[in-house]
């Protein structure tokens, strides 16, 4: 009975951090630009790893297991986040220009001021 | 003056060896994950002293080390984010409308240079809404999915969370020298 319980839980966890996995695709199709598609990729994913990996806690024989799935999640975390960065940052040093809603005003973090006459 | 000098070198070196001794458990505890606690501790015995010693021989000390007491509270910090942040942006990709207001923001970082910073820029990629870019001197410029979210409430507090992991102060937003 307990078994059969546990093996729910891990079941309902892989599945939904495969799902989180699945969405992050999917993001990655339907945001508009660079910026916005890192995020959906990193976020998600980090998320669906971390689901996945907890899941496989419960059902890990050992305690190295059990370590060793915890590392993987952690490089995984480092790769996606520094990869995330460094595309951003190439994005950036291009002059990608962030996609920006149509119906809304100018954001206030705007990078692009107005040029300035008058210099020495 | 001699014996100051003498106490200093012998401070220095029982630095060294006490770094030394964490970084080979440390490794070795590395090595037992990789093999899942099956041997080969023959080979891990000629191979962890070196790399140890090399790796404290070739890299520069740290200015700023992680506090292990600090440790798990920043872990159900960062469990708790991440899991905010992949369903935020989860729930955006789902929506038909697609709830997009993104923008470009350059805010002050009042960490230290170095570690923290870095950190920093890493864990918000991962946090709710916000993706690292660039770092010009002490500017950080960040995307933000969605503008109307309060991102820069989120990057404080993270800093702040930062700041006690590794037992640094925070320069006060808005001061850093141009």
């Amino acid at each position: 009975m307990a078994d059969s319980i546990m093996d729910g839980v891990r079941l309902l966890l892989i599945t939904a951090g495969v799902a989180f996995f699945i969405i992050g695709s999917i993001g990655l199709i339907r945001f508009p630009d660079v910026y916005t598609r890192i995020h959906a990729l990193t976020k998600a994913d980090n998320l669906g790893l971390g689901l996945i990996v907890i899941g496989l806690l419960l059902g890990a024989g050992s305690l190295a297991t059990s370590a060793k799935l915890v590392l993987i999640w952690l490089l995984t975390l480092v790769a996606s986040a520094s990869a995330g960065y460094l595309v951003a940052r190439a994005a950036r040093r291009r002059g990608v220009k962030p996609w920006q809603a149509k119906d809304t005003p100018p954001a206030k973090g705007d990078d692009t001021p107005p040029p300035q006459s008058g210099g020495h | 003056m001699r014996t100051t000098a003498a106490t200093g070198q012998a401070i220095v070196s029982s630095r060294f060896w006490t770094r030394f001794a964490a970084r080979c458990s440390a490794l070795a505890g590395l090595w037992w994950i990789l093999t899942e606690g099956s041997g080969g501790w023959g080979f891990a015995a000629t191979v962890i002293p070196l790399i140890a010693w090399l790796g404290l021989r070739s890299a520069p000390a740290r200015a700023h080390r992680i506090r292990p007491s600090r440790l798990p509270v920043f872990i159900v910090f960062f469990l708790h984010q991440s899991l905010r942040a992949g369903v935020d942006v989860a729930a955006r990709t789902l929506k038909p409308s697609l709830p997009l207001q993104p923008a470009l923001l350059r805010v002050p970082v009042a960490l230290p240079a170095g570690a923290p910073t870095w950190w920093l820029m890493l864990i918000i990629s991962l946090l709710p809404g916000t993706l690292s870019v660039r770092l010009e001197g002490r500017m950080l410029e960040f995307h933000c999915l969605d503008d109307r979210l309060a991102v820069e409430r989120d990057l404080r507090h993270t800093e702040a969370r930062i700041a006690d992991l590794f037992g640094c102060d925070r320069k006060r937003p808005g001061v850093s020298a141009p």
